[in-house]
């Protein structure tokens, strides 16, 4: 029972936590820049507010447009269930297959592809065939990046996977001998994640979500006609899966999760501790680099793909 | 009279269907004759034959009925449905046969009915398909024939029960070439997107769920009953190929515009992941490696289940819009699902099933097959580690470009405004055709939430195939009893932890996290919707060309990819531009197969021009010359037979 509550906790920490670290990293670029910036809570205002207003939607639309954002929701909080960011029982732990969450997540981008569809204009298609074409690309990146931390650890679990580099990482450090652990293959997979992170999340170099110019826009081109609620849950599930990427890369930098109650507090901690500092990183990395033109993105992300396939060979060890 | 005629061939297809559907189940695994003139036709039911009969008449029947209203579409064309009932019949007989001649006459009948059906809309562009397809299935049976005599003259007997373990290589070789043909892996496939389309769309649905389905069947009983455990390279280039057809044929499906070529290079791509489930259970069973065996296996008779359903399904799918919209040209459709709404929303399954979404069947064969080759990457058999690697690359990518293709097909047909006359007067989908459909979707559904039973049942046909060496039941034992264990959870290779995957689990987090959202968003939000037309840029012209285009859609992939097609466009345009919008752009884009480009071309040209140097020697009106060629043939035939007999 205290296993569903703590999971229930760090569901809803996460949950309620996506839009903060969403809007740190918005108002910390904005900062770098010179601007006055948003508030960090912007993105909770904007939140509520679209949840006031009128949903409008197209004469052109079917009932994909009614419930694919519910789909992309649910899947998204399913997936966000299973991670296991700083508490190592999660509330779907059974689910947490490295080839079921990268399949769901994948559903997801399915069902906001044909809700790009739907309403017959000319740019949703545009967001469609380019978030396809980015997907393509990632999606077997962050396969082989599961498979080898799979292979690597032995454990076909995320849950399992992210304990034992923690196990190993403690005794490393403790005895000063890693035996078989070795950091490369993580630090190798934290390059590929972080790479996959910018482009699956709609980030600088690959797009840019705050501006809306159809020559650059993929993740705002799915989702312009959408209005209201609908809306409120797109943007809602974006931050979901910024959080869900940003969460991964956490656990691969220096997993740490708790065990029980009494580990919990530090483990909070140190979970937020990595997030900001992992915010940090993205909103420089953000800043420094200028928005690719779309078709050099596939350098980018071939760079992930390699590193993650050379990881995957590696991780290929004896005994 | 013709209307007589076709509901009786039909209502005859679906009477044997349910007779072959049930037949099995009341009296499995017993030997029968049929005694005819000149020898006895010999059938078996045994373990692998039950599986395969069972799936084609489930599948028959569904199609049969879904023919019923479909039929219209060939009022004066009855024989049609005659082909069909012989086609069924011959396929569900082909897999019973228990000896080779019986085999061989029942395969030879399914190759011609299907290609008479193919040739049977009579254009020029069926009986091209129709020529290509008569000749490599021709091909292919010759290889059949060829594996089949030298079985009999190792073991001197017809009958199917004196192969077992004595296949050699060249015979494994010669069968898999065969087979090979008939399923459509990759140096072979040239035939099935030109065949499959062309036929009409029920004998497609057919052709695609079932027939492909016969020739695994003979790879499966080729392999693990006739054959010798002791060729793992035989495995490993079955994987290998496996990959690269399931890569290509999904890459070439991404580009088609027309409906029934996606689905059929679709299918292309399924065979190719169920060879990579054959190839490394074969591989794992000659190595030893149990646990892979039983999960690769799985993988691969669980895909042929699910390629079945969904593929008919989408080819029936397929069929309607062809019948209701007059086109099967995506570029042409497009919002279909606000005039044929449920009849949307099955095709909209079964699509998501074949690309593998979850929690829906078609996700569980490939989880599997994911699941034996992260095992196999761990066996410290360098060439497994080597091309298990490879595979997890290719299937990966397969995966994503699958979702990327029926997305594309679904959104394209089905959604947005429509993109011509045809798609604007497309008339409603009848009862019969939903319900028909919806059969084989509910399937993919049941089978893709609640796999539980099934499994167990493949558990023993796993068992049988590999004949006790592995016990595949208790393998694939799941974790407790409650509906929401997990999955058969295996340990594919020592030290490895056990991968679980609970379907259950998967679908109850779905339902209660859309029934949260929905309570949330009806609570919180204001409930206010409003209809407005989606917005133009302010434009006055009502222009429909101006949404996305399907091959705009596929664009940047094939662009990235450019390597493996073979592409010719042209843009023509008159330069007299009027506001946003030039009035005649025409742009055409032809896409061909990169293999029939650069392998099947010139490889015609150089078999015409020996046969024509051939010819240009032996060609004689010399009587006596002719008659010493004849004679010269004869003793080849005989040395080739002491050589074989040896």
């Amino acid at each position: 029972m205290a296993e569903i509550g703590l999971g229930l906790f760090q569901f809803f920490l996460i949950l309620g936590l996506a839009p903060f670290f969403a809007g740190i990293i918005h108002k910390l670029k904005q900062n770098f820049r010179g601007q006055k910036g948003i508030k960090i809570t912007q993105f909770y205002t904007n939140f509520f507010k679209l949840l006031k207003k009128e949903a409008v939607i197209s004469s052109e639309s079917s009932y994909i447009s009614k419930i694919a954002p519910y789909i992309i929701l649910s899947v998204n909080l399913l997936v966000l269930g299973i991670l296991p960011a700083f508490y190592r029982y999660p509330l779907f732990a059974p689910l947490s297959d490295i080839i079921v969450i990268v399949y769901a997540l994948s559903a997801a981008t399915f069902f906001i592809t044909l809700y790009s569809l739907d309403q017959g204009s000319p740019f949703g298609g545009l967001g469609g065939e380019r978030e396809w074409f980015l997907t393509m690309l990632s999606e077997p990146s962050l396969i082989f990046i599961f498979v080898a931390l799979a292979i690597y650890s032995k454990k076909g679990m995320i849950t399992e996977i992210f304990y034992y580099i923690q196990k190993n990482a403690a005794v490393a450090v403790s005895n000063g001998f890693h035996g078989h652990f070795s950091i490369a293959i993580p630090f190798m997979l934290l390059i590929s994640l972080f790479i996959l992170g910018l482009s699956e999340n709609a980030r600088i170099p690959i797009d840019n979500p705050e501006t809306h110019l159809e020559l650059t826009m993929i993740h705002e081109a799915n989702i312009l006609e959408a209005s209201g609620k609908y809306l409120g849950m797109l943007e809602y599930s974006a931050y979901i899966k910024l959080s869900i990427f940003l969460t991964f890369m956490s656990l691969i930098l220096f997993p740490y999760m708790a065990g029980n109650a009494a580990e919990l507090p530090f483990a909070v901690l140190l979970y937020l501790f990595k997030m900001l500092m992992l915010c940090f990183i993205i909103a420089i990395f953000e800043v420094l680099n200028p928005k690719m033109r779309l078709f050099r993105a596939p350098n980018m992300l071939s760079v992930a793909f390699i590193i993650s396939l050379i990881a995957m060979i590696l991780s290929v060890r004896g005994v | 009279m013709n209307g007589l005629l076709r509901y009786t061939f039909i209502s005859l297809s679906i009477s044997a269907g349910l007779f072959f559907l049930i037949f099995p189940l009341i009296s499995p695994y017993k030997e029968f004759y049929v005694y005819t003139v000149p020898f006895a036709l010999t059938f078996k039911i045994d373990r692998l034959s039950i599986f395969f009969v069972i799936l084609i008449a489930l599948v028959s029947i569904f199609i049969s009925v879904f023919s019923l209203k479909y039929s219209e579409e060939y009022k004066e064309k009855p024989h049609i449905f005659f082909l069909g009932l012989l086609f069924i019949l011959s396929m569900i007989l082909v897999v019973l046969s228990y000896d080779m001649v019986t085999f061989l006459i029942f395969w030879e009948l399914m190759s011609l009915t299907s290609f008479f059906l193919v040739i049977s809309d009579g254009n020029s562009e069926s009986k091209k398909a129709g020529r290509l397809y008569f000749l490599m299935t021709h091909i292919g049976t010759v290889f059949i024939t060829s594996a089949f005599v030298l079985l009999y003259l190792k073991s001197s007997s017809l009958s199917f029960g004196n192969y077992k373990d004595i296949a050699g290589i060249l015979i494994l070789l010669l069968a898999v070439t065969g087979f090979s043909i008939k399923a459509g892996l990759l140096p072979f496939h040239a035939w099935l997107p030109h065949a499959h389309p062309v036929a009409p769309s029920h004998i497609s649905a057919l052709m695609s769920g079932v027939m492909v389905n016969v020739a695994i069947y003979g790879i499966l009983r080729f392999l693990f009953i006739f054959g010798l455990k002791g060729y793992p390279y035989l495995g490993i280039l079955l994987l290998i190929l496996g990959a690269l057809t399931a890569f290509f044929g999904i890459m070439n499906a991404l580009v088609q515009k027309d409906i029934k070529k996606t689905l059929a290079f679709s299918t292309i791509e399924n065979i190719g992941i169920i060879y990579m489930g054959i190839g490394l259970s074969y591989w794992a069973s000659v190595e030893g490696y149990k646990i892979i065996a039983v999960t690769a296996l799985l993988a691969a008779i669980l895909h042929v289940l699910n390629h079945a359903l969904s593929k008919s399904a989408l080819f029936m799918g397929s069929g309607i819009i062809l019948k209701n919209a007059h086109t099967k040209n995506m570029e042409e459709l497009g919002g279909l699902s606000k005039k044929m709404s449920f009849f949307s929303v099955l095709f909209l399954i079964a699509a998501m099933s074949i690309s593998a979404v979850p929690p829906l069947n078609g996700f569980l064969g490939e989880w599997y097959l994911y699941v034996s080759l992260i095992g196999a990457a761990q066996t410290h058999n360098l060439y497994i580690v080597y091309f298990s690697i490879i595979s997890i690359a290719l299937l990966s990518l397969t995966g994503v470009i699958a979702g990327a293709a029926f997305a594309k097909l679904y959104g394209i047909t089905f959604l947005g405004k429509h993109r011509s006359d045809k798609a604007k007067n497309a008339a409603k989908t009848g009862l019969i055709e939903n319900i028909s459909l919806s059969f084989p979707v509910l399937l993919c559904i049941v089978i893709g939430i609640y796999p539980y039973p099934l499994i167990s049942v493949l558990g023993g046909l796993i068992s049988y195939l590999f004949r006790g060496l592995v016990s595949g039941g208790g393998i694939l034992r799941a974790f407790g009893s409650n509906p929401f264990s997990a999955l058969s959870p295996v340990q594919t290779y020592k030290n490895y932890s056990y991968s679980m995957y609970s379907p259950m689990l998967f679908i109850t987090g779905i339902l209660i996290f859309l029934g949260l959202a929905a309570m949330f968003f009806k609570i919180a939000s204001n409930g206010k919707t409003r209809k407005y037309k989606t917005w133009d840029c302010g434009l006055e012209e009502d222009n429909k060309a101006a949404q996305f285009s399907g091959s705009g859609f596929s664009y940047g992939i094939m662009r990235v990819f450019s390597t493996f097609y073979s592409t010719a466009s042209e843009i023509k345009f008159d330069t007299d531009v009027k506001k946003y919008f030039r009035k005649d752009t025409v742009y055409s884009e032809e896409i061909s197969d990169i293999f029939e480009m650069k392998v099947y071309e010139p490889l015609k040209k150089y078999i015409l021009k020996a046969s024509n140097y051939l010819s240009s020697i032996f060609e004689t009106e010399n009587m006596n010359l002719s008659l010493s060629y004849v004679f010269l043939s004869l003793v080849l035939c005989v040395i080739i037979y002491l050589f074989l007999v040896g």
